[in-house]
């Protein structure tokens, strides 16, 4: 049934200065790439990716009201959720993976690579404003090779994630994106051009969870039942990197 | 196999007695194409305002036995930016589409219409959301008899295509439908969602963020299924049914009852958009299996 279950948060890490990642008293059957909803009463519903399933954990980065109040849970207090939803990662075996994660983009992200590595090669680009944003640094390392960059050079190489992707990408078999959509549109580009089979998770507003308000369409994917991990050829034509919508479902560019 | 074309006053007729209802996925061009692949009759659209509203606090939907609750708000982009959506849609589908719009005022309904412009097959006034704020209509609407007919009156002068009006249940329902009919209605769309909540006995509050919200799914076909048989019994314009169908054979029932074609909504939930394609083969079995060779000839059957 499509309806919240309340589960106790039984720990709470900092993982970066606004960033919470809550554990949960709950373990899911759950694939890297699919999402919860998660309800604080009185304060709302929001689609959240999930970092582990047994126990379940899920990341929240502190940008509005409700996630301000889900940052602020301790351990003993609870929340609601449901799920898990959409689609995951396709996880394989014996291959040179890529994983390009941007902000909080690295949460179902570490979640995959920690499936990923005992089978692949893992390597990580991890992107973010500044270093104080960038988050599960440590999965990324303890699960293969890390390469990490900041807007404003605060820790790695300085810049965007993405200028100096083509060297990564000559010897992976298989691209994995999750970030801000204008990064994210700038791996397909480049896995498109290159041939290389990529797989990115998209973010839209998602209402619902259950493909039946229409907010989160991509074109005409739905996200939350299609998605929200797409294949990278099945975005092409849709407007993905260049138009997304607002709360009320207005078009506004990306 | 059997004729499931229905002419239910629309330009062109519909290839089938089926429609999507209103407020599922049909936000945008995109949502719309990816429903018209699987070919139902028509396309309501998501109810449109005159302004962009985004809609109320999560959670906007609750899973419950027979059904869903949901609470959306009618968040929509606003008529302005939904006449595009139309424009993009209507460019690259040849299923007829058919704008819901909602207003608390006949000038509002009148106005949302003017600015959609001639992007749709047929209007459909949502005059019946259980859970809107006085300020978007829905259902305060239908209660106030002067205030219906003169949204009604608004919408026809505001364009030249028909004017389907959504009720939504109650005891007035016939009355209504018959001064609808009387005043030019094109069709009545019957019923919307019932009023209902859910209560999470764990945090002991109610689960939908607005509270109150609308049940949908098999749980109230039942109640549509009466709404529209007496209905067929008042009114000569077509009526149009839209409760809790899944299958081919709760279309059946509602044709026989009265209805010119049923609409989908939860069942899209349950099954995606794909259910259109099993609805159809079912319905056209059903027609096969008892000798009829069209479904129009549904209409109305089970009235002695």
């Amino acid at each position: 049934m499509d309806r919240p279950s309340k589960v106790t948060v039984t720990d709470t890490e900092r993982v970066g200065t606004d960033t919470v990642r809550l554990t949960l008293d709950s373990a899911w059957d759950v694939r890297p790439g699919q999402f919860a909803m998660v309800w604080v009463p009185g304060e709302g519903e929001k689609p959240m990716s999930v970092v582990a399933s047994d126990p379940l954990s899920i990341c929240v980065r502190s940008v509005g009201p409700f996630s301000q109040s889900l940052c602020a849970r301790s351990a003993g207090d609870s929340i609601g959720i449901r799920g898990p939803y959409g689609t995951g990662f396709t996880l394989t075996e014996d291959a040179n993976t890529l994983l390009v994660a941007g902000g909080m983009g690295a949460a179902p992200l570490a979640f995959l690579a920690r499936e990923l590595a005992p089978r692949n090669e893992v390597t990580t680009l991890l992107g973010a404003r500044t270093a104080d944003q960038l988050i599960l640094r440590e999965t990324f390392n303890d699960t293969g090779g890390l390469h990490i960059f900041t807007d404003d050079g605060s820790s790695g190489v300085s810049g965007i994630v993405t200028a100096s992707m083509d060297s990564f990408l000559e010897d992976a078999d298989r691209v994995y994106a999750c970030g801000p959509e204008r990064m994210m549109a700038a791996v397909l580009d480049v896995a498109l051009a290159t041939d290389v089979p990529c797989e990115l998770c998209v973010e839209r507003y998602m209402k619902c969870g259950v493909g039946l308000c229409g907010s989160c369409h991509v074109g005409d994917i739905c996200a939350c039942t299609e998605g929200p991990v797409l294949p990278g050829e099945r975005l092409k034509g849709t407007g993905f990197g260049r138009t997304t919508r607002d709360g009320a479902g207005r078009r506004v560019p990306v | 196999m059997a004729n499931l074309t229905v002419d239910i006053g629309l330009e062109r007729a519909l290839v089938a007695p089926t429609m999507l209802a209103s407020g599922i996925l049909a936000t945008s061009a995109g949502a719309i194409l990816r429903v018209a692949r699987h070919k139902p009759g028509a396309i309501v659209t998501k109810s449109v305002g005159r302004e962009p509203n985004p809609g109320y606090m999560g959670p906007n939907v609750v899973e419950v036995a027979g059904g869903y609750l949901n609470a959306m708000g009618l968040p929509n982009c606003g008529c302005e930016g939904f006449a595009r959506e139309l424009a993009d849609a209507r460019d690259s589908s040849e299923v007829p589409l058919i704008a819901s719009v909602y207003g608390p005022t006949s000038e509002d309904v009148g106005a949302v219409i003017t600015v959609l412009g001639d992007g749709f097959d047929a209007v459909e006034v949502n005059a019946s959301c259980p859970h809107a704020g006085r300020g978007h209509g829905g259902i305060h609407v239908a209660q106030d008899r002067d205030v219906l007919l003169a949204i009604l009156a608004a919408a026809k002068n505001a364009t030249r295509r028909p004017v389907l009006v959504k009720l939504p249940f109650s005891h007035s329902l016939v009355d209504q439908a018959r001064d609808l009919a009387a005043n030019g209605a094109d069709g009545i769309v019957a019923i919307n969602t019932l009023p209902a909540m859910d209560i999470d006995i764990g945090f002991r509050r109610p689960v939908l963020g607005n509270k109150f919200g609308g049940l949908s799914g098999p749980a109230i076909l039942p109640v549509a299924l009466r709404a529209v048989y007496g209905l067929h019994e008042a009114v000569d314009i077509p009526i149009i049914a839209s409760g809790g169908a899944v299958s081919g054979e709760d279309v059946v029932k509602f044709m026989l009852a009265g209805a010119s074609a049923v609409q989908l909504g939860t069942a899209v939930a349950y099954h995606g958009p794909e259910v259109f394609d099993r609805v159809h083969r079912e319905l056209g079995g059903y027609l096969d299996a008892n000798g009829f060779s069209r479904a129009a000839d549904l209409v109305g059957g089970a009235h002695g």
